[in-house]
């Protein structure tokens, strides 16, 4: 048992506790008031927080960490398999290294939760999980797979199948690439339900799979989309009822009634690229508390290996200095991540019956820039 | 917004001098004289014009560095199925700043690589937002039986790597989407073509095919006999040439660029006979596309210079700038011309361009937002 | 026999300005420029009344002649530093293209290597009527060609050799510049550089401030070629010119030309984002004698023609939009005592339109005059009357 004493207490969800204590067991958060008496119970280790403050640990639902060992450049990275732009069964997780010091760089600075997704290279890239940063068994740290299904529009399809003569070579081509994956597995998902219900027999094709858990709105799209190619994620998500998640969102500010009106979430970011005249031209942090005031589920993101884990808190600093107030650029990388990932009821608040994800601060981040960490919990143990 | 005291060139032939336009909502609102509103442009001494159609181009869909080649998807010769709209990057159309050459309307069509490159669209020349720049969706398909569709196949080894194979594609294609059921069950792209091709079978849009040469026309317009449907020649270098085959066929002719020596074929270019074939019903128009590139918002100026040196009224050329070209795409009900209703597109000069090399736009207006104000602006 | 066109208005481009006259011409020069003057009976007569006569057009940088540009015509690009190389030799000179510029009123020409090298070679001025077998170099060494910026980058920097940076560029194009000096200076005797003699001798009479060089350059690397050549006597001219708007005060005080053009491209990324006609005015407005160019076959050729309109446009008186297009070409690839303007005793290369160039669109070429002989005519006479 666990007791954190005397902080300031964040816990997103419903607001903060000025003074107060949480009581941790079993890796879960099991009371959060301003006063715990454990008196009676044994074994309790106390760690008392005055003058500290406690958030959840930190989630960034978008990243492709443990894919791709930046020690060894002669390796070829487990990212994307990039032999066809069409691969929905791929299983990110079945590729991912936790040995990566990634890993423990992303929960010593406070970041616990990660979505692991497939990138960028194909259309349809396959299937991506919610897992914990700490842990010595993918499988075990894993909390949902599948949580969503990688898509991508744009440059990255057309520029590795583009110089192959294969399609997609352009913008354009790539959208009727993801049309026709979408059109066909619907086709699949009927005739298997109408064969189903018929008793007959129905032959399985992994790759339309995939797609089912989509088409039922059970996950959403991860879509990997900026500028214009918003309005066409519009349309697409409209006529297949799809959920969908737009990853990345430069230029979205062009397009907010397109994405208020129809889309589930918006991932923004990296930000602190440079503005060269590619896809992340037009990077505008301010657009996230657009987005969030026309009641978008807003995550900021670091595309971990673009960008190191431990400047997640930055793309969150950013967003309040462009003018997100502090609380919500707080909900962007704890509770709202979660709800991308769908897994709200475990991580993303701190609140009873939750993961103890906890990191304690001194001074307060996202609000001080002195901010450092100076405990790390997660499922319940004391990591730092 | 009340623009007063111009001379409208209305496009449609009539000038009327001294007369206002009153502009609301985006659209005209009136015509006339001693109209009045709070915010004017005085446009007295200045001539007033319907926003220029550039009638093929593919600015935006190259990227600024030369690095996209999204105006075509070139992993197949056929591919109907594609749409423009989708390569589109408004920042860089917006950095061609066509609105000083008092171009307000585009229409953005797929490259000439492909036989059958895919559907075109009507865009106005300013926007940050590709559905606000729309005009109109799905307004042409485009194809090209020009070198430069065998350039970029027959050089891998792909058909066509010669004229017929490119005629033999092209008429397998509209064979097939014409009997589409004989074909059994559709995929997701036949299903898609064989829409698109029963707007082109319709009549609903054109089919806008790149041909230079008085042969490649020829061979067009013999190949497609057999449908009936709106044919559009652009680049159409030898369209005069090839007049008497254009006249038989009706088809609309949009001129490519003559600035780019790319193509060598425009030095034969016989502009009287083409403006013959304008005085004869046929629809003409002038884009800044050639061969395998486009050029610069200054070029389409360059055209109407040729041919004004063959003769053209210019009554002729405003046409072929704004009425042939709204006509051709089917947005004759927003663009065009200064009539109540329309889209407020327009373009105040000082001076006539038509007639001046000195003349200069001094406003630009798209959908009534003045999207260009000349500032050193100094005449009249 | 004596050629007279008899009552064109006269563009002389010379101090006489635009007059009403009458222009005599015998053995292929101009004789005189004066009003009223009485033909003899032997004498040839064009009637131009209503007709517009203008020197001969001059196109100060193509590429003519040289359209097989996959083989590699253009620039030789095997070392970076070229200067003894003579795109006389390169050129096809009964290329049709010449053909079309005399239709267009271009009478001449100045034929330069590509921007790939460094330095590229010697280029030449040649009249256009070349085609008809009458091949008239009007000067065998007119500018000494130059590039700064992305062309030699990529054509040497990519295949791993230098340069890969516009810094190696400068330093380059100074060190040959440096090693011209030390050669003349020892009486052309020594060599105490990498470059062999003939590269040397190349650029003696660019030190002596006789070629001027021609140098391919935008934006930044303007400045940068101004601020090395500070330190050298010689003339040049700075082309393409795109993006001049913060430097202009600089080119005024340098004392260069700038060749202009081509305009009426896309709007890239890179040399070409910056074309903005407005320059060209406040050239002319600080006294910088700018020409246009059509880079042909980037352009085509007569596309001087509508870039001179587009400085009339942009504010440029029209007189001296045509200068652009006939005397300062003339003057800058140093041709200006046989072409470039209307004087006796200059060569009678002649155009006569319908109209003003640069001033109304219609304007079309009705006479093209090369040294005296009509090598381009619209149509008979009478139908070119109707016309004007």
């Amino acid at each position: 048992m666990l007791l954190i004493k005397n902080a300031e207490i964040h816990t997103v969800t419903d607001g903060i506790l000025e003074r107060g204590d949480i009581l941790v067991s079993d890796g879960k958060i099991q009371e959060v008031k301003e006063q715990i008496d454990v008196s009676d119970l044994q074994d309790v280790e106390i760690i008392d927080a005055e003058g500290c403050c406690v958030l959840p640990g930190f989630i960034d639902c978008h990243t492709h960490i443990g894919l791709q060992n930046r020690a060894n450049p002669m390796l070829l990275g487990d990212i994307t398999e990039i032999t066809d732009p069409v691969t929905p069964d791929e299983q990110v997780i079945d590729g991912v290294d936790i040995s990566l010091k990634e890993f423990s760089n992303a929960w010593k600075n406070g970041v616990t939760s990660v979505g692991i997704l497939p990138g960028s290279a194909n259309v349809i890239n396959g299937l991506g999980f919610a897992a914990k940063t700490y842990g010595d068994n993918i499988y075990d740290m894993c909390m949902k797979n599948p949580v969503g299904f990688k898509v991508a529009f744009g440059e990255n399809p057309k520029g590795l199948y583009g110089p192959k003569f294969m399609r997609p070579t352009s913008r354009m081509g790539v959208i009727t690439v993801m049309e026709e994956y979408l059109y066909d597995a619907k086709a699949y998902m009927d005739a298997k339900e109408a064969a189903l219900e018929k008793g007959e027999e129905f032959k399985e094709n992994p790759e339309y799979e995939a797609a089912i858990p989509v088409l039922k709105r059970e996950i959403p799209i991860r879509l990997h989309c900026t500028h214009n190619d918003m309005a066409t994620a519009a349309d697409i998500t409209k006529e297949y009822g799809i959920r969908t998640v737009i990853e990345h969102a430069w230029g979205a500010d062009h397009y907010l009634n397109e994405l208020a009106d129809v889309m589930e979430g918006v991932v923004y970011g990296p930000i602190g690229g440079k503005r060269t005249f590619f896809e992340s031209r037009r990077t505008d942090v301010s657009t996230v508390a657009e987005l969030d005031r026309r009641g978008l589920t807003v995550a900021v993101t670091t595309d971990s290996p673009i960008l190191s884990l431990n400047s997640l808190i930055n793309m969150a600093e950013e967003a309040v200095r462009q003018g997100t107030p502090i609380d919500r650029a707080e909900r962007m990388i704890t509770i709202n991540p979660a709800k991308i990932l769908g897994v709200e009821d475990r991580v993303g608040s701190i609140e009873p019956g939750k993961d103890a994800d906890l990191v304690i601060w001194k001074h307060v981040p996202l609000r001080d820039m002195d901010a450092r960490i100076c405990h790390v919990i997660g499922g319940g143990k004391v990591l730092l | 917004m009340l623009i007063k005291g111009g001379t409208l060139h209305i496009g449609d032939g009539r000038i009327l001098p001294d007369t206002d336009i009153l502009v609301q909502n985006g659209k005209i609102a009136a015509i006339g004289t001693g109209l009045m509103d709070k915010e004017v442009i005085d446009a007295s001494g200045k001539e007033v014009f319907p926003g220029f159609i550039d009638a093929a181009d593919y600015a935006g869909c190259i990227d600024m560095a030369y690095h996209a080649h999204d105006y075509s998807e070139n992993s197949s010769p056929v591919v109907p199925y594609v749409n423009i709209k989708h390569s589109v990057d408004p920042d860089e159309v917006e950095r061609q700043e066509f609105y000083k050459s008092g171009i307000t309307s585009m229409v953005m069509v797929p490259g000439n690589k492909n036989v059958i490159g895919g559907m075109a669209a009507v865009l106005k020349t300013t926007g940050i937002n590709i559905n606000q720049m729309v005009v109109k969706e799905q307004a042409a398909l485009k194809g090209s039986v020009i070198n430069t569709v065998k350039e970029t196949f027959g050089s891998r080894g792909v058909k066509p790597s010669t004229r017929m194979g490119m005629m033999n594609l092209l008429k397998e294609t509209f064979a097939k989407y014409q009997k589409p059921e004989e074909c059994g069950k559709l995929s997701y792209i036949e299903a898609k073509n064989r829409d698109i091709f029963q707007k082109v079978f319709a009549k609903e849009v054109p089919f806008v095919v790149a041909a230079n040469t008085k042969a490649e026309i020829e061979s067009v317009i013999e190949g497609l006999k057999p449908y009936d449907v709106k044919l559009a020649i652009c680049n159409a270098y030898q369209a005069g040439q090839a007049k008497e085959a254009i006249l038989e066929a009706k088809a609309a002719v949009i001129l490519g660029e003559f600035s780019h020596m790319s193509s060598e074929v425009h030095y034969d270019t016989d502009f009287e006979a083409i403006l013959e074939l304008e005085r004869q019903g046929i629809p003409v128009a002038i884009s800044l596309l050639t061969d395998d590139n486009v050029l610069g918002r200054e070029c389409l100026f360059w055209t109407v210079s040729k041919l004004k040196k063959a003769g053209a009224a210019e009554e002729q050329i405003l046409r072929m700038l704004t009425v042939h070209p709204a006509e051709i795409f089917g947005i004759a009900d927003v663009a065009g011309t200064l009539e109540v209703g329309k889209d407020a597109d327009i373009v105040i000069c000082c001076g006539n361009p038509i007639e001046a090399c000195d003349a200069y736009v001094t406003e630009t207006l798209i959908r009534g937002q003045m999207v260009y104000r000349k500032e050193e602006a100094v005449c009249c | 026999m004596r050629l007279l066109i008899k009552g064109a208005v006269v563009y002389t481009m010379a101090e006489q300005g635009v007059v009403h006259a009458d222009v005599l011409v015998q053995d292929g020069k101009i004789i005189a420029v004066a009003p009223g003057i009485a033909p003899e009976q032997e004498d040839q007569i064009l009637h131009a009344e209503g007709m517009y006569l203008l020197p001969g057009l001059m196109d100060g940088h193509v590429h003519l002649g040289l359209m097989d540009m996959e083989s590699g015509e253009i620039s030789e690009t095997t070392a970076p530093v070229t200067p003894d190389m003579e795109i006389e030799y390169s050129v096809d000179f009964a290329s049709k293209d010449f053909t079309y510029c005399m239709k267009e009123g271009i009478t001449s020409v100045c034929i330069i290597p590509g921007s790939s090298n460094i330095i590229g070679g010697k280029g030449i001025v040649v009249k256009t009527n070349c085609a008809e077998g009458k091949k008239e170099i009007l000067n065998s060494y007119a500018c000494m060609k130059a590039a700064m910026g992305g062309n030699p980058q990529s054509a040497f920097g990519r295949r791993g050799k230098a340069p890969a940076t516009r810094m190696e560029i400068l330093r380059q194009f100074r060190a040959y510049l440096e090693a011209v000096r030390l050669f003349t200076e020892s009486g052309e005797r020594e060599i105490t550089s990498a470059y062999r003699r003939s590269e040397l001798l190349a650029g003696v009479p660019v030190l002596e401030g006789k070629v001027p060089i021609k140098i391919h350059c935008t934006r930044h690397d303007m400045a940068a070629v101004m601020q090395v050549l500070k330190d050298f006597p010689v003339k040049y001219t700075l082309d393409h010119a795109w993006g001049t708007a913060p430097y202009v005060d600089q080119i005024a005080e340098a004392g260069c030309g700038v060749m202009f053009g081509p305009a009426g491209c896309y709007r890239g990324l890179g040399e070409g984002r910056e074309i903005d006609f407005r320059d060209v005015r406040s050239l002319y407005e600080k006294g910088v004698e700018v020409a246009m160019i059509s880079d042909a076959p980037l352009l085509s050729p007569e596309s001087i023609i509508y870039e001179a309109g587009e400085a009339v446009s942009a504010g440029v008186p029209v007189e001296e939009a045509l200068k652009m297009i006939t005397l300062y070409p003339a003057r800058w690839t140093g041709c200006e005592e046989r072409i470039g303007s209307i004087e006796p005793g200059k060569d009678a290369d002649l155009v006569l339109f319908n109209g003003l160039p640069a001033r109304d669109v219609h304007a079309r070429v009705m006479y093209t005059i090369i040294s005296g002989n009509i090598v381009y005519k619209m149509m008979i006479e009478e139908e070119a009357k109707k016309i004007c």
